[in-house]
């Protein structure tokens, strides 16, 4: 069921995405049945801890899942669904329309080859340019990215960028291509805070100037306030809440919402004695809990919540939660 | 006043770095500079920093678990270059440390009982068995594990529960510091903030005095009753808690307020588009002059050329021409 | 204020886990492959050192009646004899102890030596390291048969020269690979912390390195084993080492690559059950490899 009222033309439309792992022990649910939409243009956050399933839906949409992963549901983009595509058909979409960047920019980048031509393939394979026309619009980029001496860096290799820098060359081969939709892994978790601040901006910058849609996932509520216009908090493979950055951050309906802005600790506000916390410790792997995932760590928690899953309860405009409490007074 | 528990003079701390060649000599790469401070019983200290500035090997320097190469640490008055180093390993009782990978601190081969208490066998020798036990479920307690934790095994935990665990093994022979070296920055944000909560309690419960090395500036604020901000390896500027988050006066400290993003949507979104630029300057190749010169807004000619000293009041002090 | 024992409600405290040791055993177990070897190997080792017990003769007794006589199951030699009419089966039977008792005696011997090293090379690092490396390395570079030989006279010959030259050539690669791994241990923090906690760095090396080296010890040290009793052999081969009379695989490979036209079975016997226990013992090497392997918990 659609967490959120679907939008008049969705650039994505997820639903009922799962995704399964065959371990030794059995099979283990990462992500359960978790539907989304997201419009053009739109920055969406999806927000978690560790095993809250945040990066195995970027991964599916990829086709990035680990060999012993199983997937269902769809994610229908452009007319297509990604968790069918065939291979060779999901390659013309990768890269081209869609985009992915990662918490490691070693990763994405070839240690190997120049970064210039790195970023200059990519435009020579999906769009046919001329080496010439693909180096110069390369270079061009990297200034735009705001790498310095942008036509001596691009003879450079990776190991001669700094964290910042190389993930500003991810962030550049990503939108070079001026794609529709861009996954963001974690990009700025291994940054410091100046250097995140200076990516951040990056990436609200290029992605509205190209209309591109981006899907963040991170753990840090500071993140996705300052650069998503909707947010969803997912936990235990489920979401818990979904909206508007705004009202959700002001009026989390759902217990875990609200559990984890009162763990953040803040720079100006009142100081309370003690931090806010959400007592136990994050789900991780094992067997999909019949109710509520996040029941065994719910302060507020009723009978009902360890046996029946609850539905999504709107609670504003736009803005569901997925609890048996919400619509009851706080 | 009280006698601070520990105050430091002038530390310079370096690393050794291979030469080059078949006989280069090996080189001293600075680290840490000039740094002076002074922590009373009870009380936190935060240093705050981005990579590269120094603060986790201040934070080793200051237990000797690295040698300085200039100044001086004085534990309790004492000269710690100058204790035997018979003392100074029997000392080890009275400063500890925390991690910042809390599974990577513990031995995999040991139970979780034994490395709280290894410790313990060694500050208080001839203690026996059961005795050691005892202790060790007793410092488990302290940090809300159960007895059982005691027989398990390091793989066993999670982040949370292994930081724990490292907590207990620090405070089992009730030191008087303990040094935490990015302790939750490794670990989830429900989870960071029930570890913050237990050192505070520890804190107030033990008479501890902590010095908390952190990047994130929002959990330094609120456990520490000092804070001070290092840039490639020296201090921009120290002050008290409550007077550094209200106003802070050097501009690194002031960019990096501005950086951290707080879960404000509104307040957020108006701050898009104002991130510093330059980048991190490099630890091999110091600026001469100030060290954040190359990215300051304020930045003018001295400023490149002249090394700004700490200068303060006494109670607050900056190392910047302008503030 | 928090309770300051929200963990007895909060942290569930894991189920009853196994120790890494339990675990690493568990998974050899399940590894047929190398528990079959395992049973093999011991029932090779029990066939030699307790079969010649079911024999009235030793492997030395020339029986003149019986002289190179061929399989004959229904005689009291069951595999024939040689040309001085000696037993084959219970030569073999004594070969195999003395190829065994040198391989495994050899290879822990040769273990303890190169994990020492390595280790305090490892962990004490810095000029102590250059040196110790240096030395090995000077080693390395020795021929070895020409060391054997030398040893052996120096010896005078025999089993003992033949054990110091194999220990003293062989002790070198498990020192370079513990000290590859001290290396890495000596930065965790988990040694950092025993640091703080007051150890001395000799307590540190035995309490805490050499324990967390003794997996990678243990699946090397049993491929050190099969090279061992391969020296052994090849020595005694050459005629080096282990001298006739007594018996040793490598010398009854010899005699019987020398009588390989005429009669097969002189062979065949010591050389088949020498690559019997050399399949084993890498097949268990895999084992304990897998067993131990430092990507799983």
């Amino acid at each position: 069921m659609p967490s959120t009222p679907t939008n008049a033309d969705p650039l994505l439309r997820v639903r009922d995405l799962t995704v399964d792992f065959r371990l030794p022990g059995g099979m283990m649910r990462a992500v359960d049945r978790v539907s989304f939409d997201v419009s053009p243009g739109e920055i969406v956050g999806i927000v978690g801890e560790s095993g809250s399933g945040k990066s195995q839906i970027l991964f599916s949409l990829m086709g990035l899942l680990a060999r012993n992963g199983v997937v269902s549901g769809s994610a229908v983009f452009q007319g297509q669904d990604l968790l069918a595509l065939a291979p060779a058909a999901l390659d013309r979409v990768r890269g081209v329309t869609l985009s992915m960047i990662f918490q490691d920019p070693m990763t994405s980048l070839n240690p190997y080859l120049r970064v210039g031509d790195q970023l200059a393939e990519g435009l020579r394979v999906h769009r046919g340019m001329a080496r010439r026309e693909a180096q110069a619009a390369a270079v061009a980029m990297l200034d735009r990215v705001r790498i310095p001496d942008a036509a001596r860096r691009a003879r450079q290799y990776p190991h001669e960028f700094s964290g910042g820098m190389r993930q500003r060359v991810m962030i550049a081969m990503a939108l070079l291509v001026r794609p529709a939709l861009l996954l963001a892994d974690e990009p700025t978790t291994a940054l410091d805070v100046t250097i995140q601040a200076q990516v951040l901006d990056l990436i609200s910058d290029l992605a509205r100037e190209a209309g591109t849609a981006v899907i963040l996932v991170t753990h840090d509520l500071g993140v996705v306030a300052r650069l998503c216009d909707r947010v969803i908090v997912l936990y235990g493979g489920r979401i818990m809440e979904a909206g508007p950055a705004e009202p959700v951050f002001d009026t989390p309906a759902h217990p875990y919402a609200r559990g984890l802005l009162a763990a953040t600790p803040r720079l100006t506000d009142a100081l309370t004695p003690r931090l806010g916390t959400i007592p136990g410790t994050p789900r991780s792997g094992g067997a999909m809990l019949p109710g509520c995932p996040f029941a065994p760590r719910c302060t507020v928690r009723i009978a009902a919540c360890e046996r029946v899953q609850p539905a999504f309860t709107p609670v504003g405009p736009d803005h569901a939660a997925a609890c048996h409490l919400t619509g009851a007074a706080p | 006043m009280t006698p601070p528990l520990i105050e430091v003079q002038s530390l310079c701390v370096g690393y050794r770095v291979p030469g080059t060649g078949l006989l280069g000599r090996p080189r001293i790469l600075p680290i840490v500079h000039d740094v002076s401070f002074r922590l009373e019983p009870g009380r936190t200290l935060g240093i705050v920093g981005e990579s590269g500035c120094g603060k986790s090997t201040l934070g080793r320097a200051l237990l000797r678990l690295n040698e300085p190469t200039a100044g001086q640490v004085l534990w309790m008055g004492e000269d710690m270059a100058a204790m035997p180093a018979e003392t100074l390993r029997r000392r080890r009782a009275e400063f500890q440390i925390i991690f910042q990978d809390p599974v990577a601190a513990l031995d995999p081969r040991m139970t979780l009982g034994r490395i709280v208490s290894r410790p313990l066998a060694t500050f208080e020798p001839g203690l026996k068995r059961a005795e050691l036990r005892r202790r060790a479920v007793e410092a488990l307690a302290l940090v809300g594990l159960s007895a059982d934790f005691a027989d398990r095994y390091p793989h066993e935990l999670s982040g949370g529960q292994a930081q724990r665990v490292g907590i207990a093994r620090a405070i089992i022979g009730r030191p008087k510091l303990i040094v935490c070296d990015e302790p939750v920055s490794a670990l989830d944000v429900s989870i960071q903030a029930q570890v913050v909560n237990l050192l505070m309690d520890l804190q107030e419960r033990l008479g501890l005095a902590l010095i908390f090395i952190s990047h994130n500036l929002s959990i330094v604020r609120h456990i520490s009753h000092d804070v001070m901000v290092m840039c490639l390896g020296r201090v921009m500027e120290t002050a008290p808690r409550d007077a550094f988050y209200a106003a802070p006066r050097h501009p690194y400290s002031q960019a990096l307020m501005q950086a951290v993003p707080e879960p404000d949507p509104r307040r957020e979104k108006g701050r898009l588009g104002q991130a510093l630029q330059g980048e991190l300057p490099s630890v091999a190749n110091p600026p001469a002059g100030c060290v954040f010169a190359s990215r300051c807004p304020r930045a003018e000619a001295v400023c490149h050329s002249a090394r700004p000293p700490l200068r303060g009041d006494g109670t607050r002090s900056v190392a910047c021409h302008f503030a | 204020m928090t309770d300051l024992t929200p963990g007895t409600a909060a942290e569930a405290t894991p189920e009853r886990g196994l120790s890494t040791l339990q675990l690493q055993f568990r998974r050899f177990r399940a590894n047929r492959l190398a528990m079959a070897s395992v049973f093999v190997l011991l029932a090779i080792v029990l066939f030699c050192f307790f079969g010649p017990l079911a024999f009235p003769f030793t492997g030395e007794d020339a029986d003149f009646d019986y002289i190179s006589a061929p399989i004959d199951f229904t005689s009291p030699h069951l595999f024939g004899t040689d040309d001085y009419g000696r037993d084959l089966l219970v030569r073999v039977m004594e070969g195999g102890q003395v190829s065994l008792t040198i391989g495994f005696l050899g290879a822990f011997v040769a273990g303890v030596i190169g994990v020492l090293y390595g280790a305090v090379a490892g962990y004490a690092g810095g000029l102590t390291d250059r040196v110790m490396m240096r030395i090995v390395e000077i080693l390395y570079g020795f021929p070895y048969v020409i060391l054997v030989i030398l040893l052996g006279l120096l010896f005078g010959g025999g089993a003992v020269a033949l054990f110091a030259a194999i220990v003293f050539t062989l002790w070198l690669t498990p020192a370079v690979i513990v000290r590859a791994q001290a290396q890495s241990l000596a930065r965790r923090e988990f040694v950092e912390a025993a640091r703080a906690g007051g150890m001395t760095r000799g307590q540190i090396l035995i309490g805490h390195i050499v324990p967390n080296c003794m997996s990678v010890v243990i699946v090397y040290g049993s491929l050190l084993v099969p090279e061992v009793i391969l020296s052994e052999s090849f020595l005694s081969f050459l005629g080096i080492g282990i001298r006739e009379p007594q018996a040793s695989w490598g010398n009854l490979i010899q005699t019987g690559t020398a009588a390989m036209d005429t009669d097969l079975r002189l062979l065949l016997l010591p050389a088949g059950l020498l690559a019997a226990v050399l399949f084993c013992l890498n097949f268990i090497a895999d084992g304990l490899r897998d067993a131990f392997d430092p990507n799983e918990r």
